[in-house]
């Protein structure tokens, strides 16, 4: 976990202000599912975030699901009250954004992605990155699938079998990596008990992955202490972990602490 | 040390702090009900400074209880930090945490300057009020007690008086300095969620060592210095302002959890360069 190469470096190109930008499009991807892009640079490395605000509303993390040299966007998925105030944003909308915050995925030729719902949002950057990419996207229903169309040759799961295979991410994840071209990298990202699930297939199959996590977080940046996770903080070691160091991390897969700091069931989470 | 607010959620949190070296900790203030805080953004940071209004997010003290059972393990001392609206919710409080627990000290923080009904924003921290907190909680502990003062106050001297005479063993010196604000020019608005929040950082560093300097001359009991502070020089200089501790929040911002490591570090260099065998003489030295 304290890998350099893993580490992200306390003074970055961060800003901890918000940075303005206006929204330039909204565009749906998937039910209840958004994606904000604006005009614009902004420095960033696929897996880390920013804390995105709504003036007046509220700021929180989210990574971005489009980074080019044009501009940049992000894919709100509608959970709560922020995020549903975020995901109906009009063009012209002006939201803010601190950051670039936590440390990356690994960029390996052949990885192997998994995303389950609004997780493809974290994952697509890195997507864009890696040669001969192989992706298995889950969901629900089809109506969930995110990116189905920007991924064409992605590997589709639905739990009710409404597009794709019928079933989790865990079954065509299993066959891959039984399989004779295994790849060397899985990096994963959507609800916590799927990477759960995911971490036992490739600690079984000895393929080493990356999971990227999520927790409520209050700064972002390593001082509040909200996003603990065991003897880790998501924000300050995270919010992509190595599999191998999350293995023996007592609250992984199990527990989330909430506003208050209260630890409480994963499977209380509305996720 | 690890000042309070910062990392202290859990007692893993604090067990990873004192492992990069802290020689102490103080955990996040508890108070009597869970609270959930201010809303997002809570925490800002630009320059030399950063502002937060958290406004004491914390699990309540049933929880807080349990979460920090069995501190011995720890092998450093752990302080309760305990928040309250009155004498007696402040009492209450320190009273449920420290039963049973292995607390080594509790710190009164009585100086938050951004959350209504506590702190500076109730007028904890007029000598009179300093002198009511601090008693009904001295006659329910017999751990080292500390109170936390503002560096807003003018007559911070006389605060630091009451409590002594209340009962205190130390006085922290001291908590983030304003309220201060940001405004978003692009859409007219208060950039903290809460509108205004407590300023800490380098930036705020030589105004908390004049007040440490005030607190030294006007009290007998140990000051601990705090604010702003971000290497082992700066230590050594809050040190020889009065400090006899000296804890440090912010500078994990700009330094990461190392900061204790290597404040130690360059603390224990200079004073070798320097002839210092002992932090005892550093202690108010400015004071002559």
């Amino acid at each position: 976990m304290d890998d350099p190469a893993l580490r992200a470096p306390h003074h970055d190109r961060r800003m901890s202000i918000p940075i303005m930008f206006q929204i330039d499009r909204a565009v749906p991807e998937a039910k209840d599912v958004v994606t904000l892009h604006f005009r614009g640079l902004l420095p960033y490395r696929p897996g880390q975030f920013y804390m995105v605000w709504l003036p007046g509303i509220n700021q929180k993390p989210y990574s971005l699901s489009h980074h080019d040299a044009e501009g940049f966007g992000i894919t709100i998925k509608r959970f709560g009250a922020f995020s549903r105030a975020l995901s109906k944003a009009k063009k012209g909308d002006w939201v803010g954004f601190s950051g670039p915050y936590g440390n990356h995925f690994t960029i390996t030729k052949g990885a192997l992605f998994v995303g389950g719902g609004v997780g493809m949002a974290s994952l697509s950057t890195a997507i864009d990155l890696t040669a001969d990419a192989r992706i298995i996207i889950g969901a629900v229903t089809a109506a969930g699938l995110v990116f189905r169309k920007r991924y064409a040759s992605a590997t589709l799961v639905t739990d009710d079998g409404s597009a794709g295979e019928k079933g989790f991410v865990t079954l065509p994840l299993q066959r891959l990596l039984d399989g004779t071209k295994k790849p060397p990298l899985v990096l994963a990202c959507g609800p916590e008990p799927m990477l759960a699930r995911v971490l036992d297939i490739c600690r079984q199959a000895h393929v080493p992955c990356e999971l990227s996590l999520e927790r409520y977080m209050s700064c972002g940046f390593g001082i509040c202490g909200k996003c603990v996770l065991g003897d880790r903080m998501v924000c300050y070691d995270g919010p992509v972990f190595r599999g191998e160091d999350l293995y023996k991390n007592e609250d992984f897969g199990v527990s989330k602490r909430e506003k208050t700091g209260k630890k409480v069931s994963l499977t209380k989470s509305k996720h | 040390m690890l000042a309070s607010g910062i990392w202290g959620v859990s007692k893993e949190s604090i067990g990873r702090v004192l492992a990069a070296g802290a020689g102490g900790a103080v955990i996040k203030s508890i108070s009597r009900e869970p609270r959930e805080g201010h809303p997002n953004p809570a925490v800002i940071q630009h320059g030399d400074y950063l502002i937060n209004a958290i406004g004491y997010a914390n699990q309540g003290m049933e929880d807080a209880r349990m979460e920090f059972s069995e501190l011995k393990k720890l092998k450093r001392p752990v302080i309760a930090s305990a928040i309250g609206k009155t004498p007696e919710d402040f009492a209450l409080v320190v009273g449920h945490l420290t039963e049973g627990n292995d607390f080594s000290a509790v710190e009164l923080p009585l100086s938050c300057p951004h959350t209504p009904g506590y702190g500076t924003l109730a007028g904890q921290t007029t000598p009179d009020n300093t002198y009511r907190i601090t008693a009904a909680v001295r006659d329910v502990t017999k751990l080292p007690l500390f109170i936390k003062l503002s560096p807003n106050s003018e007559g911070i001297g006389e605060a630091a008086k009451a409590a002594q005479e209340a009962g205190a063993d130390g006085i922290t010196m001291g908590n983030s300095l304003g309220p201060g604000m940001r405004i978003n020019i692009e859409t007219r608005r208060p950039v903290m969620g809460f509108g205004l929040g407590g300023v800490s950082g380098p930036a705020i560093f030589p105004v908390l060592l004049r007040c440490v300097s005030d607190v030294y001359k006007a009290v007998d009991i140990p000051v601990i210095g705090c604010g702003g502070v971000s290497s082992g020089k700066d230590a050594i200089e809050m040190m020889m302002a009065g400090a006899h501790a000296v804890q440090l929040g912010s500078a994990i911002y700009y330094h990461g959890l190392e900061v204790f490591g290597d404040a130690l570090q360059e603390m224990r260099q200079w004073m070798g360069q320097n002839g210092y065998s002992s932090v005892k003489r550093l202690i108010g030295a400015v004071h002559g």
